[in-house]
């Protein structure tokens, strides 16, 4: 999948070669990326793969504020920047900011802007040909609740899952594919701004580490789509917050037997015999990395 | 000529909508998992997991599902067709081991490999399973669909095709790390 991928961006880089300029820097990028698939990292099985599943923000928010993460409102998009979205690419890289904004608010109990945000998210989806998961049902549904944190954050849940479902049956993979990827950086940009510094017992930052686990599948889903030029873009973007994961985090043995856990009420615990775990460094660039991306998405 | 060009868009034409039809009527599958499960583990502390999915496949087929699990939470899987009067499902965990070996040159490199967890062959081809994992892992789950049966889908009565579901639920582990 990554090969057909790499054969995608491949061809955008060669048609934006052809057709903008001879620019050095685009060969770099190139290089960059042929760079980070040469990692010490290599896959031995071949089983076709058919289906990538990667979790909503929510489920990250919901993980964070169990491990003591807080609201911080200063962190989420500026509603005033919903006009600089004109195009598909912007829209549906916002669409998917502000659905992990709403999913940040309302997991952390503020309500006070989910109707507001909700109505820039139908906008956008309007645009996007999704104006059917926002219906009146669901408008009288966030009105009703306003207050009841727990049934805005389900409706933030099921409205992301429900934009999900209708762009994936309706074959709008280049949507799709921008909002999982606009919602993921939004996410790791929130909750890596949630720690001002480094500390290996901070179990958010472990959370920030597990996000390499999440970015591997995006990647993996969207490069069906990456003929499209504007989910290329995308893609090579955060295919250079991986090769930072990747490059950087530490390789650590911790059960070389790969003995599992025991059964305990009839739950099974998997264990790995070894697993990547994040450092200061990691933290340092990856946190540099996803506020530059994060910026380029929102500050079009 | 122009008959044969005409029939053949048309076709195509019937094909992809068929396609479309096919998937569309899949849509949620997965919630019908449920049911598979028996009586006494229909507790109300599980939630939806947002990874969980419905695709379209070919009878005989094998389905295969990526997903990530955080060790912060139980997950309990269990998968469905919707073959009328299907046999039990067979279906398979596997995760991505990461190991430490010398390669062809002798320099220590990490290498992935793909190593099965969990069968329910093995299980008296339970439906559903539960677990958790030590630290956060990308996980897969092959589905085989049955060779035979009919789908319950109309799109499908008649054809090679049936629904098959991935639910995926969770709930806070007990104890957060080990």
């Amino acid at each position: 999948m990554k090969q057909r991928f790499l054969k995608g961006i491949t061809f955008f880089f060669i048609s934006s070669a052809i057709f903008v300029s001879c620019d050095n820097s685009k060969s770099d990028l190139d290089l960059d990326l042929e760079e980070s698939k040469d990692t010490t990292v290599i896959t031995t099985d071949d089983t076709p793969q058919i289906s990538y599943a990667v979790p909503t923000p929510n489920e990250l928010f919901e993980i964070v504020k169990l491990l003591g993460g807080e609201l911080n409102i200063e962190l989420v998009n500026s509603l005033d920047n919903k006009n600089k979205y004109v195009d598909l690419k912007s829209k549906a890289l916002n669409f998917g900011v502000y659905s992990a904004d709403i999913g940040y608010m309302s997991c952390f109990e503020n309500g006070i802007a989910f109707l507001k945000y909700t109505k820039v998210l139908e906008n956008l989806g309007n645009e996007l040909g999704i104006s059917d998961v926002f219906d009146k049902t669901l408008m009288d549904r966030i009105e009703s609740n306003e207050e009841n944190f727990d049934s805005l954050f389900h409706i933030s849940n099921e409205t992301y899952y429900d934009s999900y479902l209708y762009l994936e049956e309706n074959k709008k993979g280049q949507e799709l594919s921008l909002i999982i990827i606009g919602g993921y950086v939004e996410s790791v940009f929130i909750i890596s701004n949630l720690v001002e510094e480094y500390s290996n017992t901070n179990p958010i930052i472990e959370k920030i580490g597990d996000q390499h686990l999440v970015l591997d599948n995006i990647i993996d889903f969207c490069s069906q789509y990456a003929d499209e030029s504007a989910v290329a873009e995308a893609l090579s973007d955060i295919m250079k917050l991986q090769s930072i994961f990747e490059d950087n985090m530490d390789f650590v043995e911790s059960n070389p037997e790969g003995e599992n856990g025991p059964e305990i009420d009839g739950v099974a615990t998997f264990a790995s015999k070894g697993s990547f775990t994040m450092n200061e460094n990691t933290f340092n660039l990856v946190k540099e990395e996803v506020i530059n991306l994060r910026n380029k998405i929102t500050q079009k | 000529m122009r008959n044969k060009i005409i029939f053949g868009i048309a076709f195509l034409g019937l094909i992809v909508l068929q396609s479309l039809q096919a998937q569309q009527s899949c849509r949620k599958v997965h919630n019908f998992c449920k049911e598979m499960i028996p009586p006494e583990e229909q507790s109300k502390d599980w939630d939806l997991d947002n990874q969980s999915k419905s695709a379209t496949v070919e009878k005989g087929k094998v389905y295969e599902m990526s997903f990530i699990a955080y060790h912060d939470y139980i997950y309990r899987i269990s998968n469905c067709t919707d073959v009328e009067d299907g046999e039990k499902i067979n279906f398979e965990i596997f995760h991505m081991e990461l190991v430490r070996r010398p390669d062809k040159n002798g320099n220590p490199r990490i290498f992935k490999e793909k190593v099965s967890i969990y069968n329910n062959k093995t299980d008296d081809m339970s439906a559903f399973y539960k677990f958790r994992v030590e630290k956060s892992e990308k996980l897969y789950v092959q589905v085989n669909v049955p060779a035979s049966g009919k789908s319950e889908a109309k799109q499908f009565k008649d054809s090679d095709f049936v629904c098959v579901g991935v639910l995926l639920e969770h709930k806070k582990a007990g104890k957060l790390g080990f």
